[in-house]
């Protein structure tokens, strides 16, 4: 009831201003005249981001700052306060700083790899067009479309009956299973899978002109030299959005540690979710999402720059 | 002819309409509710039914337990006997949303477990001391509810929660309806000598090498009470000494845990509820997996195990720890009479038994049409002597003589402000990190 009244006062305010502010209605009317249907168009997705996206993250900011305090010797809770302190142990507890480290540490790698696994085969698809190629693509698909399912069969591929150990006990490499489950090697290898990267980057070297190929070719050039000095950087725009696309996605890795390695990953997503069910520590939870939003936005802001370069270029 | 208004009287105007509506709205009546019992006698059916009636015939409670009765069946059976015994059918809704978290977030903004629309808070044992540091409870037995609190009333002491502060005289703030339900494990007694299995610490045998499914320790209460059995078991062998409920002494134990345990666990989880980990051990990869009593006695009556009578259930000599489930009234809750009187059924033959018990004739009947091995899951020992009496002759075999006497005391004030506390020793001592 108290929200309705308040509301209704507002109600009340604005339209009394609106009332009285000729000039500025002008103003804003011919500022709707021109840009009116833009804003119209507009409208939906920034509401549905304000409300989705900048709220809860203005929330998540906000709750970074605060504290936790023990009531009444039972219960963790956070109070409101202005205090550093979360970001201080993000970086300065070896617990954060181990699974920060990790996390950043792992998604570049893996995403380099990927990468690497990705260009010659991204280039194959853009430039021979070879039969089953509408195939092939989609299967670089089936991963990300079906992750639980392939998450789940290699987990069993790599239990201790399950075929990987069966095969190396059957050809005599190793005299009894390794215990390959639980073990963060798993992840990385599913990590570096190039999936949607080589659709992005087939997509990014198909736009390069094969032309500017066959000039730097007939100059001299070998097949080697032409991929890295001209259709690499041609692509990079692509490519980079690829990178960036991988890069995000795994610092952010969640259900694949949870499920192939355990409740005992040390990814900075476990580690938040833990903090907030069942440490109930929501401040240094936020402290930990907003270091992790920070680097994807600086890596976002990595990219920009690339574009522009290309721009200014 | 009538003057044309201006935009700025028509903006005006509109704002004194407005102005005009917040004050009428402030004036309005709060809705109706039934905060006190004044007007109502509940030893009267009639009077039940109106109070009922008067407050909206609704109850909304959070539980995990009952799982696949709880969408369908018990809200079809609790409006049956709220229709037969008080002449109106009362509507049950159910919400599973994670209760840490409600408990973290609703107070930020002020609010309690009646706001979010709770009437009935049903939570494991583990959760009463913060629920009272959250004053979020009122007594069930508050005065003048005693006529719906027939089956309450006969729960034994020994389940029942009472406290300060007293409310006319009344202090019940929380009363089980499981009689033991506790961390036990499952052996596959094909694959090793059972007779070598008397204690927690023998799980620590080196034939179990890689062979075992445990709780998680890190961030999982149900690990740490299984790790607690291990301590007690050890406490008690002079292995480590101390107090169970004493940090140096948790500390001590997961050194024990290194160099003994952490290899015989092939992988964490709950293998209750996982059917993955139960599929390992139907198939013999693990040996032994820690569970609660409800999913050990469910496993033992799956249709494969009593073909190849794999598993024995395990009960460790020194003692178990329970955490088991506990019907609480949300203080401030806009049902009170509905609460008290889900709570009061949830203390019945009819729900303990899950609907297959023997009447007063002794004629056993499966009420509820469930499977054996969902009643085992379900019926947890009762809560009350009259119970245990009616029980299917089916199912005795599958329950421990007198469970009393390993049930282990749980110092939940101590646990609870030390979750963290055991899951970062455990991370630091056992796992090195």
């Amino acid at each position: 009831m108290d929200r309705v009244k308040l509301f209704l006062l507002l109600l009340v305010v604005v339209t009394i201003v609106l009332a009285e502010a000729n000039p500025i209605m002008n103003r804003v009317k011919q500022f709707l005249r021109r840009h009116g249907s833009t804003l119209l168009l507009l409208s939906p997705l920034v509401i549905y981001m304000a409300l989705v996206f900048a709220v809860p993250v203005g929330f998540q900011v906000a709750f970074a700052f605060w504290r936790r305090e023990l009531y009444k010797g039972v219960l963790w809770r956070p109070v409101p306060a202005f205090t550093l302190e979360n970001f201080v142990r993000a970086f300065t507890e070896l617990e954060y700083v181990k699974s920060l480290g990790w996390t950043v540490g792992v998604a570049l790698f893996t995403s380099v790899v990927a990468l690497a696994l990705a260009l010659p085969v991204a280039y194959f698809l853009a430039r021979y067009k070879p039969w089953g190629g509408a195939f092939i693509e989609l299967s670089f698909l089936l991963p990300i479309f079906g992750d639980i399912f392939t998450i789940y069969a290699l987990s069993y591929a790599f239990t201790p009956t399950g075929p990987v150990n069966w095969v190396l006990m059957n050809l005599g490499l190793i005299s009894e299973p390794l215990r390959l489950q639980q073990s963060p090697a798993m992840v990385i290898v599913w990590m570096c899978l190039p999936t949607l990267m080589v659709l992005l980057i087939r997509s990014a070297i198909a736009g390069v002109d094969v032309m500017y190929e066959e000039a730097s070719q007939v100059m001299g050039a070998s097949w080697l030299r032409t991929f890295f000095k001209v259709t690499i950087p041609l692509a990079k725009k692509g490519i980079m959005g690829a990178l960036l696309l991988t890069v995000s996605s795994a610092v952010g890795a969640y259900t694949l540690p949870l499920i192939l390695v355990g409740p005992y990953n040390i990814w900075l997503a476990n580690k938040i979710t833990k903090e907030v069910d069942p440490y109930f520590n929501y401040p240094m939870a936020s402290a930990l999402g907003v270091i992790l939003t920070a680097l994807c936005a600086v890596l976002m802001y990595l990219y920009l720059r690339t574009q522009e370069e290309r721009r200014a270029a | 002819m009538a003057r044309k208004l201006t935009r700025r009287e028509f903006l005006l105007t509109t704002a004194a309409t407005t102005a005009g509506i917040a004050a009428i709205t402030s004036c309005k009546k709060a809705p109706a509710l039934v905060t006190s019992l004044g007007e109502f006698d509940l030893t009267k059916t009639d009077q039940v039914r109106s109070a009922l009636e008067k407050e909206g015939a609704a109850v909304h409670i959070t539980t995990w337990g009952f799982e696949g009765l709880r969408a369908e069946v018990i809200p079809a059976k609790f409006a049956e006997y709220t229709q037969k015994k008080y002449g109106i059918p009362v509507t049950y809704t159910f919400e599973t949303e994670s209760f840490s978290k409600m408990m973290t977030e609703l107070p930020i903004a002020g609010k309690t477990a009646a706001d979010a629309g709770l009437d009935v808070i049903d939570k494991e044992e583990e959760y009463y001391p913060r629920l009272m540091a959250l004053e979020w409870l009122e007594p069930i037995d508050q005065e003048g509810y005693a006529p719906i609190l027939e089956n309450v009333k006969k729960v034994e002491e020994s389940y029942k929660l009472r406290d300060e502060p007293k409310v006319g005289g009344s202090d019940l703030y929380g009363t089980m309806y499981q009689g033991f339900e506790w961390l036990q494990a499952l052996i596959r007694k094909d694959k090793v000598d059972i007779n070598n299995y008397k204690d927690w610490t023998d799980l620590a045998r080196a034939e179990l090498k890689g062979r075992g499914v445990c709780y998680p320790m890190d961030g999982d209460s149900r690990g740490h009470f299984v790790f607690a059995g291990f301590l007690n078991s050890l406490i008690k062998q002079g292995t480590i000494k101390g107090n169970l409920w004493d940090e140096a002494t948790w500390e001590a134990g997961f050194k024990w845990w290194k160099d003994n345990m952490e290899d015989k666990v092939h992988k964490w989880g709950d293998i209750g509820n996982n059917p993955d980990l139960r599929l390992l051990l139907e198939t013999g990869e693990v040996w032994w997996g820690a569970t609660w009593g409800v999913y050990t006695r469910a496993m033992l009556a799956l249709p494969w195990n009593r073909r190849d009578n794999a598993l024995w259930a395990f009960y460790p000599k020194s003692g178990i720890l329970t955490n088991r489930e506990t019907c609480h009234v949300a203080k401030g809750t806009k049902h009170p009479v509905g609460a008290r009187i889900l709570i009061d059924w949830m203390m019945s033959n009819e729900f303990v038994h899950a609907g297959w018990y023997k009447d007063e004739k002794g004629v056993e009947q499966n009420r509820w049409n469930i499977t054996e091995d969902k009643y085992l899951a379900l019926y947890t020992g009762g809560v009350f002597d009259d119970q245990r009496k009616v029980m299917p002759e089916f199912a005795k075999p599958y329950y421990p003589e007198n469970p009393g006497s390993l049930i282990l005391p749980c110092d939940w004030n101590w646990y609870s402000s030390r979750g963290e506390w055991i899951s970062k020793a455990y991370q630091r001592i056992v796992l090195g990190s």
